[in-house]
């Protein structure tokens, strides 16, 4: 889900959110060409410094150590900051070749990069040395949110000879008029850190405060008006297959600083109380209706004899008929256009798509608020402190009393605005009343007059994301399996298969991910019919129903005929099939509870001699039971595979790996039919 | 001069000249371009139009315009290689007169390949390339003397040396079948844009391209195979069809001893796989650049992903990754989880254990473009499972042998009292298929999937057989 375009990150990338200075990002492609000739000069001493330095050992997966980094701060005034970064890294191995490759990401004209330098100290031999002038700006190919137009840029440098056993380093200046007066300080990232530090200057008479976040606090060096912090020995953050989000992982500092008199709430905050009222004060004068809003809403709601029918109806105008494109400029990354405009030009981000939403509930008496969250559950939790950590934004929708329909899922109860539900108008796969699984469970941004509040958003029940199964099927004597099979699908079960077919016309394609799904299940097979249901009706199952024919799926062994009675369909994983221990939690996407139902009847002539037993595995996290029965002549396969929880801490990985073996050796096992003897 | 050439437009959309001398076309209803596993270069099968602009040779005619292309391509070349003296001195240390010509040609093949070849290399900034003060080479005799070239100069080197030598040897340029198909008709030098050596080898026309790094002696990197080029002569060359290598001399063997445990299922022990001919080349071209761990990690990750479920896996040895003529050899500790699984008092083990590359193959039933292997290859697998004390094969699936002529599959398990002998081979000697051919190809891999997954069942304690 998380790569499809309807739920697709939309606010500004967090190179371009960081307040302060931008993140740097290691580019790794485009570089071929920046080869520019330079002459050679030494590094200099802060480099220097760092030829020899004692190590740790470290893993030999460990790529490249940062062994100094420095970033400082200076807040000149409210409009201008001045940041100067110095890193190095000592390259260990062949994949950390990519360090001497770094690009600044900013953002134009509101950032600019006054300098950036390079060097290299080779093990042996002459420093290199890359001089400003050779450096590249590019605007990046596809940028993180897949803005159509943004002012996001960035400049390159290739550092010669990023060799293992060599050192690169590099130091570049900004200088930026910020959105915000904070700055985040991540000094934790993929390599191991040796030795990073971070100062604040402020003018006479400001003030800060600073926030940390996954390691411990650690005290600053006070001088005058200058605060310094050093962290040291910091462990790397090794990626993971379905780990938790980095930005809820890694060791950071963020820093609010404040002019004398306090925050003016313009461009600063030090909660989310007061980051929502700075969120309330972009977006508040964005929703009111032009005429041209009003009428549409009387076009729409009129016909609809209840209120929740209005709302469907206006959810489904803004999810289908406002067309996700975004442009983002300066403010504009965090700031919705107005909701006229977004009407009248039928298009907008996110935040657009949120904004005309609540300007049309508004039109028919229904009031609702813009959240703000990160589409990664886990970037943002309750021990988060206030910063620009989102991605998306979706509106809560407060709900009349007295309006109640089982369609509405994704509702809290909140105890000054009642129930709230939660509805993404960017998403057009997920029906009104219900989230995806990305933003269940997740934390967001609630946004009001009376400024920020973070809650947490509904888990819904697992029977709502769901692949329902039955199949009435036939075996003959010479191992051939034919039937019918149903299913249903729910959630964003029926979301991904809307989402792969969306553009798909020919009959013939649309039964790709019917085949693509047998293939995994069955070695031949020939599909006899196949239909789609509801493929554009979100508010309905989604549906497949077929018929297939499969040679030779029951093996004669003798006299015996062998039949694995989990016909189609796998719901075990080899995740976790590493002999390295595994680092970190492991989150699943959404809820989600699978039924099978398979009935096969046997050919003429024989009996079941043996079936496999049944499984009860059951945990917290999940839990999967299944039956293989004889009623008669018929095999009545049945299992019920449900993820409850989330996220797996490490502590119960052994059981989740325990859990995917029980699940893959009970989709392996063979029923067994010998014949009567009659 | 500019000329244009196009493919696969709609009917009646070709480019046409009008009286005004402008060159115009318009094409409506171009379908969506369709991915498909297995396909030819999408270059060839994309409605295409391609211009091509020649500076100094005008002739329309294919026959003259390679002629020319011929003469201009040797005159360069031999101005590369026009260094006999310095060859006659370099030949000298390599062989001794008395070896016979194979011999003496693979001595000249593994000196050319013990060079330092500069195109495989991590690309240099222009300052490392300054401060390396390495000139670009300009004939052989440079070459040899600076001890590093690219991959197109050592493999003219190779030429200079084999003549040398002695051999009847010619440079060619052949078009690389990555990304077109070559057709002379449409005149377009650029389209030869590989270099190799044809030597005359005890009477045999052989190919050599020692500039692709790890190709071993008398193959050529799969895109120069079954391809065709120009012999570079004085009259202007003539064309040339590389050669083919059958599927046994690409293969992947795999020899594994395991152990089944009979309380839990899990299949464990040792596994050995020999990557030999172009099959051996691609894993040392691609980690040429990479560290120890690096390697094992993409040796293991090879292994899981021909593995139909989850397993554990570690290499236990070295491989020898610098070599190109001995095929590479990883050796691993395997462990696949309650791989047997249960029927009530019986268990079953399937037989397709590495199998899992075959298993989502072809798994579409419509077709859109042609089915297109890289190159002809081998599988063969021979495998002994050691059953637990007291377990008795109860049956075995017959023995598969399904011949498609230009793709054979073959399953056999023997049941060897106390322990099973599985062996499986899968051979593919097919470049390019047609698309209506794709219902026969399809079928015969649901025929193999369908004996990959037959099973073999297992009665725990004594028991009779029933098979």
């Amino acid at each position: 889900m998380k790569s499809k375009s309807c739920c697709s990150p939309v606010l500004r990338p967090a190179a371009t959110r960081s307040a302060g200075r931008p993140i740097l990002w290691i580019a790794v492609c485009m570089l071929g060409c920046v080869t520019r000739a330079a002459a050679g000069g030494d590094a200099p001493q802060w480099m220097r410094a760092l030829v020899g330095v004692q190590l740790p050992t470290y893993d030999e997966k460990t790529n490249a150590v940062q062994l100094f980094s420095e970033t400082n701060v200076t807040v000149v005034s409210t409009d201008k900051i001045k940041t100067h970064v110095r890193e190095a890294f000592k390259i260990l191995r062949p994949g950390g070749r990519e360090r001497g490759s770094p690009s600044v990401y900013f953002t134009s004209p509101g950032q600019k990069v006054t300098s950036f330098h390079g060097w290299c100290i080779p093990a042996q031999g002459k420093d290199y040395e890359v001089k400003d002038k050779e450096a590249i700006e590019q605007s990046p190919f596809g940028s993180p949110g897949m803005e159509l137009i943004t002012d996001i840029r960035r400049k390159v440098i290739n550092i010669p000879a990023p060799d293992p056993g060599n050192i690169v380093g590099y130091e570049y200046d900004l200088e930026e008029a910020p959105l915000v007066l904070q700055d985040s300080w991540h000094f934790q990232e993929r390599d191991p850190v040796r030795e990073s530090h971070y100062s604040l200057q402020l003018p006479s008479g400001w003030e800060y405060k600073a926030f940390w976040l996954n390691y411990p606090e650690v005290k600053p060096m006070q001088t005058a008006n200058q605060s310094e912090w050093r962290v040291t020995e910091v462990q790397g953050i090794r990626p993971e297959p379905n780990m938790p989000p980095v930005a809820g992982l890694r060791g950071q500092m963020i820093v609010s600083f404040f002019p004398p008199g306090g925050t003016s709430l313009r461009n600063g905050f030090s909660n989310w109380r007061e980051m929502g009222t700075w969120f309330f004060n972009l977006e508040s004068d964005r929703i009111g209706a032009s005429p041209q809003i009003q009428e549409k809403v009387v076009s729409l709601a009129a016909s609809k004899p209840t209120l929740l029918a209005k709302m469907s109806t206006i959810a489904d105008f803004v999810q289908h008929d406002i067309r996700y494109v975004a442009i983002e400029l300066g403010i504009g990354g965090w700031q919705p256009h107005p909701a006229p405009d977004i009407f009248s030009h039928r298009y907008g981000d996110c935040k657009d798509k949120a904004t005309l939403m609540r300007s049309m509930l508004h039109e028919i008496g229904v009031e609702s608020y813009q959240v703000a969250i990160n589409t990664e559950r886990g970037s943002i939790t309750p021990q988060t402190p206030a910063h620009r950590g989102f991605d998306h934004e979706i509106t809560a929708i407060k709900l009349p009393d007295g309006l109640n329909d089982s369609s509405l899922v994704a509702i809290m109860q909140h105890p000054e605005f009642g129930r709230l539900l939660f509805f993404d108008p960017t998403d057009d796969m997920t029906p009104f009343g219900q989230i995806r699984g990305a933003l269940q469970a997740n934390y967001g941004l609630l946004i009001t007059s009376r400024g920020g509040e973070l809650v947490l958003l509904p888990q819904q029940p697992s029977s709502m994301n769901s692949i329902q199964r039955t199949a009435k099927l036939t075996l003959d004597l010479a191992g051939t399996l034919k039937g019918d099979v149903k299913e249903v699908r729910l959630g964003d079960r029926a979301s991904f298969e809307r989402w792969r077919l969306r553009t798909v016309t020919k009959d013939i394609d649309r039964i790709k991910p019917i085949e693509t799904l047998l293939s995994g299940s069955l070695s031949s097979f020939r599909i006899t019919h196949a239909s789609v249901l509801n493929l554009q009706h979100t508010d309905q199952p989604f549906g497949f129903d077929y018929s297939f024919e499969s040679d030779s799926y029951a093996k004669s062994a003798g006299n015996l005929l062998l039949l694995r009675p989990r016909v189609v369909g796998s719901k075990s994983s080899g995740i976790l099939e590493t002999k390295e221990a595994r680092k970190f939690p492991l989150e699943f996407e959404g809820p989600v509870r699978d039924t099978d139902t398979f009935e096969i009847t046997i050919p003429p002539g024989y009996e079941v001699d043996d079936l496999p037993p049944p499984v009860d595995s059951e945990y917290s996290f999940a839990s999967y039971h299944s039956r293989t029965e004889a009623k008669g002549s018929v095999i009545q396969y049945t299992r019920t595979f449900e993820v409850k929880e989330l996220s797996v801490p490490i502590e119960k990985m052994d059981d989740l790996k325990k859990f995917y073996r029980i699940v893959a050796s009970d989709e392996r096992n063979t029923a067994v039919l010998k014949p009567t003897g009659k | 001069m500019l000329r244009w050439t196009w493919q696969r437009l709609p009917p009646g959309s070709e480019p046409k000249q009008g009286p005004d001398g402008i060159v115009r076309m318009e094409a409506t209803n171009v379908p969506a371009f369709q991915t498909e596993d297995f396909m030819p270069p999408a270059n060839e099968l994309k409605s295409r139009v391609d211009f091509v602009y020649e500076d100094d040779f005008t002739a329309r005619e294919p026959e003259k315009y390679w002629k020319h292309v011929g003469k201009k391509s040797n005159d360069y070349l031999e101005s590369f290689l026009g260094k006999r003296k310095a060859m006659d001195a370099a030949i000298a240390e390599i062989v001794s007169p008395s070896d016979a010509p194979e011999v003496k040609l693979r001595k000249i093949y593994d000196r050319v390949q013990s060079i330092r070849n500069t195109t495989y290399e991590v690309q240099k900034t222009e300052q490392e390339e300054k401060r390396a003060k390495e000139k670009p080479v300009e004939n052989v005799e440079e070459l040899w003397k600076r001890g590093y070239g690219n991959g197109t100069q050592l493999t003219w080197l190779f030429l200079a040396l084999a003549r040398s030598a002695g051999f009847e040897a010619y440079g060619c340029w052949v078009s690389d079948r990555r990304e077109y198909f070559f057709v002379p008709q449409t005149m377009e030098s650029r389209k030869l844009n590989s270099n190799v050596v044809v030597v005359k080898l005890n009477g045999r026309d052989v190919y050599f391209d020692p500039g692709a790094a790890f190709t071993p002696f008398g193959m050529l990197t799969w895109s120069e195979t079954g391809t065709q080029g120009l012999r570079l002569d004085k009259d202007g060359g003539s064309w040339i069809r590389t050669t083919l290598p059958q599927s046994s001399e690409s293969k992947i063997v795999r020899n594994a001893r395991l152990k089944l445990n009979g309380d839990t299922g899990d299949l464990e022990g040792k596994l050995t796989i020999t990557y030999a001919g172009l099959e051996g080349m691609y894993p040392r071209l691609e980690n040429r650049n990479a560290d120890e761990v690096e390697r094992k990690k993409f040796l293991e990750e090879e292994l899981k992903e021909q593995i139909p479920a989850a397993a554990e896996v570690e290499l236990t040895n070295k491989p020898d990754w610098a070599n190109s003529e001995a095929p590479l050899v990883a050796e691993f500790d395997v462990k696949i989880p309650g791989w047997a699984s249960s029927a009530g008092k019986r268990a079953v083990v399937p037989v397709g254990i590495f199998t899992a590359a075959e298993k989502r193959i072809f798994e579409h039933a419509n077709r859109v473009h042609p089915i297109y292997f890289r190159y002809p290859f081998e599988k063969a697998d021979d495998i002994t499972i050691e059953l637990p004390s007291g377990w008795q094969t109860s049956s075995m699936p017959k023995p598969q042998a399904q011949d498609g002529h230009v793709i054979v599959y073959n399953l056999k398990v023997e049941d060897n009292k106390g322990s099973l002998r599985l062996t499986r081979k899968l051979s593919v000697d097919v470049l390019i298929l047609e698309e209506k051919y794709y219902p026969a190809l399809r079928n015969f891999f649901q025929i193999v999937r369908s004996g990959d997954e037959e099973q073999i069942v297992l009665q725990p304690g004594t028991a009779t057989s029933s098979n």
